[in-house]
């Protein structure tokens, strides 16, 4: 009698092992179920999933690597303009507030405006505003309306996490990928922060209040 | 939500500006929420005796157009310990107040804002060139925070507030490039020279938001108002910049 499509997966027979063996074992599985079309389209929908997925995390490497490299030519292009020139292109090309900039680089507001007026920030620093500028750039590339506007919008409703908050050196690809909806929010939360859930949770949210000011109201009971 | 007070910062996190840091307090800086000041008498507070306060009252409501209200609230700001004591364990159940580790940048002391000592003082004892500090935007965040922990036992969380407050936070940020760069060029010179700029920022973010010499479309609310949405809001950032450059 033919296996049973569950007593083929509990054995694991085709779960391991390279695409060309999969496939190979499939010819054989062919060979040993004709008859059980049950089992025969298990298997071939398992070794699809299989290829799928490995093809997945292949484009998504790739894909990622892009963005890397994109950031990167942008970033030794914008290290080679006086640092003053970064820091405007941030404020009066991008509209990016001199807080969130501090908050993402990692220095203080009035460092950044002394580099403005005067220079003289460290090799480092100079590097990590070139990134992030470059950022900017990207998420434009691929299609941001507003990337200022983007980095502060919460990832997930019920939780305060915002892009701005996950930035950091090396997380930029990521975030780009979050922009370009190829990997959901949680993903790319669980990546990045993986405590996203405990830090950032909330059940209160900004809403306008009738005299056209910001307010802090309880979730789910508006503003009404 | 936080369900408890955000630990205290660095002092260099917790301050943008002190007297003794690089380049001082400037005094061109606009008054924001935090800033202390020396030689301040709080009438009823302390024998009516002149000492450090901290301007208190919340940015949407200190001003009245460009200019501070004429009578605004105050904390007296008091001297704690001859240490810097910045360790967030140092002011566990300590809600009453909000510490100043290294208010003076010098690394021998720590000061408080005590909320128990809050009074309503003349803005114009709120002297410029006698701003002690002014707080980060994290530093206000933190001060916010603490102040509505001491009346309510509730702490909501510094990223609510952030979002509560972000669009005043980005004017003041606006109006402090505005002011730098009116002095670079030269136009400040004096307290009332500062005055008048703040008028000229204070029309200028109350005026309807135009085309002229920007991409963006003409729209008839003012740049204040816009500033408020967060979609709009990098739209008015890019123009004041813009209009900076032209002062």
């Amino acid at each position: 009698m033919a296996a049973t499509a569950h007593e083929l997966a509990s054995k694991k027979i085709f779960l391991s092992g390279s695409s060309t063996s999969s496939e190979s074992l499939a010819d054989l599985l062919i060979t040993f179920t004709q008859g059980t079309s049950d089992a025969l389209i298990d298997v071939q929908w398992r070794q699809k999933r299989q290829l799928n997925r490995a093809q997945a995390s292949t484009l998504r490497a790739d894909h990622r690597k892009s963005f890397t490299e994109s950031i990167e030519v942008h970033a030794r292009e914008l290290l080679r303009q006086p640092l003053s020139t970064v820091l405007e292109e941030l404020a009066a090309t991008w509209g990016v507030a001199w807080a969130d900039v501090a908050r993402m680089v990692g220095v203080s507001v009035p460092a950044l405006r002394k580099w403005r007026t005067s220079g003289g920030a460290a090799a480092d620093n100079m590097r990590r505003l070139a990134e992030l500028t470059a950022f900017f750039r990207l998420l434009k590339e691929v299609g941001v309306e507003e990337p200022a506007s983007w980095i502060s919008i919460p990832c997930v409703s019920g939780y305060t996490v915002t892009p701005r908050h996950l930035y950091k050196p090396g997380s930029a690809a990521a975030l780009i990928d979050l922009a370009t909806a190829s990997i959901s929010p949680e993903e790319v939360l669980n990546e990045l922060h993986p405590s996203w859930k405990t830090d950032f949770a909330t059940d209160f949210e900004v809403v306008v209040a009738e005299d056209g000011a910001p307010a802090i109201v309880a979730k789910n009971l508006g503003n009404g | 939500m936080a369900d408890r007070l955000e630990p205290l910062l660095s002092p260099e996190e917790l301050f943008d500006y002190r007297q003794c840091s690089e380049g001082g307090v400037p005094f061109w800086l606009p008054y924001s929420q935090g800033d202390v000041f020396e030689q301040v008498v709080m009438p009823g507070i302390e024998n009516d005796e002149p000492g450090l306060a901290m301007l208190f009252m919340h940015p949407c409501t200190m001003r009245e157009g460009a200019r501070l209200r004429e009578a605004v609230t105050a904390v007296r700001v008091t001297f704690n310990d001859s240490r810097v004591l910045p360790k967030p364990g140092t002011w566990a159940n300590r809600n009453k107040l909000m510490p100043l580790p290294d208010l003076f940048g010098n690394g021998e002391s720590t000061y408080v804002a005590d909320f128990m000592l809050l009074g309503t003082v003349q803005s114009a004892s709120l002297d410029r060139a006698r701003r002690v500090s002014q707080l980060s935007a994290e530093g206000r965040l933190i001060l916010q925070q603490r102040l509505i922990f001491h009346l309510t036992r509730h702490a909501p969380s510094v990223d609510v507030l952030q979002e509560a407050s972000h669009s005043l936070e980005l004017e003041l940020q606006a109006q402090t490039d505005w002011m730098e760069e009116a002095n670079k060029r030269g136009l400040i010179g004096s307290s009332e020279d500062v005055d008048e700029q703040e008028v000229v920022f204070d029309e200028y973010m109350s005026a309807p938001m135009d085309s002229t010499g920007s991409e963006a479309e003409a729209r008839p609310e003012s740049r204040r108002t816009l500033l408020a949405h967060p979609r709009e809001a990098p739209m008015v950032v890019r123009d004041v910049q813009r209009k900076i450059k032209t002062l």
